[in-house]
C-alpha cells in the first residue's frame, strides 16, 4: 500500500498573500522614503530658511532616489544647490552648532516605518 | 511616568563637570591636557575672551526622539546623543582625541540624575572621519544612550 501526500500552500490562500505582500511592500518603504526627506527638509528649511536667506540653496537640494526593489535613499543631494555643505550643517563646525536634519528626521520615521510595516502585514493576513 | 533626568545641565555636569565651566568630568578627564568645552565657551571664538588652544574639543548634547518603546509613544525613557568634535593642527591629533575619547566613552554605563543610562554606543550616522581642511584638522565621534 502507499500513502501519497501532496499539498499546496495554493489551497490556503497564500498565493494570493504572496502576490500582496509583493504588491504592498515597495509601497510602504516608498511612502515612508518620501515622508522622512518630507520632515529632513522641513528641519532644513526652518534651520535655514527662517531667519535669513543666506542658505536658501539648501532645503531644495533634499531628494528621495530608489536604489533598489525595496530600497530608498533620501536626504540632501550634493549635485543640487547647496547639497555638497550637507555634512557641515548636519555635523556642525567649529563655527555652526550642528543641525541634524536628517539625524531628526530618521529619528522620527523609524519607529513609523515599523509600525506601517507592521500594518501592512495584519492587512495582508487579516 | 515622566520621562527621567530630562535636564541638559545634569547630562553637561556628568561629562564635563558643573555644566560645563570648570573642565572636569569624564570627557575632561578623558582629555586632559585639552580641554573640552560646550558651543560657546572657546576661548578665542564666538567672542570669548582668550586665546584659541591649539587642540580641544566641543561637545554637543541634544535629546534624541527615539526611544525603545517609541512604538507605543510612552515617555518613560529620555534618549540623548553625544557628539565630541576635535579641533587640532594635524589629522593624527583629531585621531589620538577621538581615539582617548571613544576609550572612555564606548559601552559606558553613565550614571546621570540618579539613573544608569544604556551602554553608550557609537553613531556613525553622527560621526565624521579626522580630516584635514583650511589650516585646521578636525573630527567628530557621537555616542547615543538612554536613561
Amino acid at each position: 500500500m502507499q500513502v501519497r501526500v501532496r499539498h499546496s500552500i495554493g489551497d490556503l490562500g497564500f498565493r494570493e498573500k504572496a502576490t500582496r505582500v509583493r504588491k504592498e511592500s515597495p509601497k510602504v518603504v516608498r511612502d515612508n522614503a518620501h515622508e522622512g526627506n518630507r520632515l529632513a527638509k522641513s528641519f532644513a528649511s526652518e534651520q535655514h530658511t527662517m531667519f535669513g536667506d543666506t542658505d536658501i540653496e539648501y532645503p531644495p537640494s533634499f531628494t528621495v532616489e530608489r536604489t533598489g526593489p525595496l530600497r530608498y535613499e533620501y536626504g540632501a543631494d550634493s549635485d543640487i544647490g547647496d547639497g555638497s555643505q550637507s555634512t557641515g550643517y548636519e555635523h556642525g563646525s567649529i563655527n555652526s552648532p550642528p543641525h541634524h536634519d536628517h539625524a531628526r528626521s530618521f529619528e522620527a520615521i523609524v519607529p513609523e516605518f515599523h509600525q506601517d510595516v507592521d500594518d501592512m502585514l495584519r492587512w495582508v493576513f487579516a | 511616568m515622566s520621562a527621567p533626568a530630562v535636564d541638559l545641565r545634569l547630562h553637561l555636569d556628568y561629562w564635563i563637570g558643573d555644566y560645563g565651566t570648570t573642565q572636569t568630568g569624564i570627557l575632561g578627564a578623558a582629555l586632559a591636557p585639552q580641554k573640552a568645552y560646550r558651543r560657546g565657551t572657546v576661548p578665542g571664538l564666538d567672542g570669548v575672551g582668550g586665546t584659541t588652544p591649539t587642540s580641544y574639543a566641543i561637545v554637543d548634547l541634544r535629546r534624541r526622539g527615539y526611544t525603545p518603546q517609541a512604538m507605543d509613544r510612552h515617555a518613560d525613557t529620555s534618549s540623548w546623543m553625544l557628539s565630541v568634535l576635535a579641533v587640532g593642527r594635524f589629522v593624527d591629533d583629531v585621531a589620538n582625541m577621538l581615539a582617548a575619547v571613544n576609550e572612555v566613552l564606548e559601552e559606558r554605563l553613565a550614571t546621570i540624575g540618579g539613573h544608569t543610562s544604556t551602554p553608550l554606543e557609537f553613531d556613525p550616522a553622527g560621526s565624521v572621519a579626522p580630516s584635514f581642511k583650511s589650516g585646521i584638522a578636525s573630527g567628530s565621534a557621537s555616542y547615543t544612550y538612554v536613561l
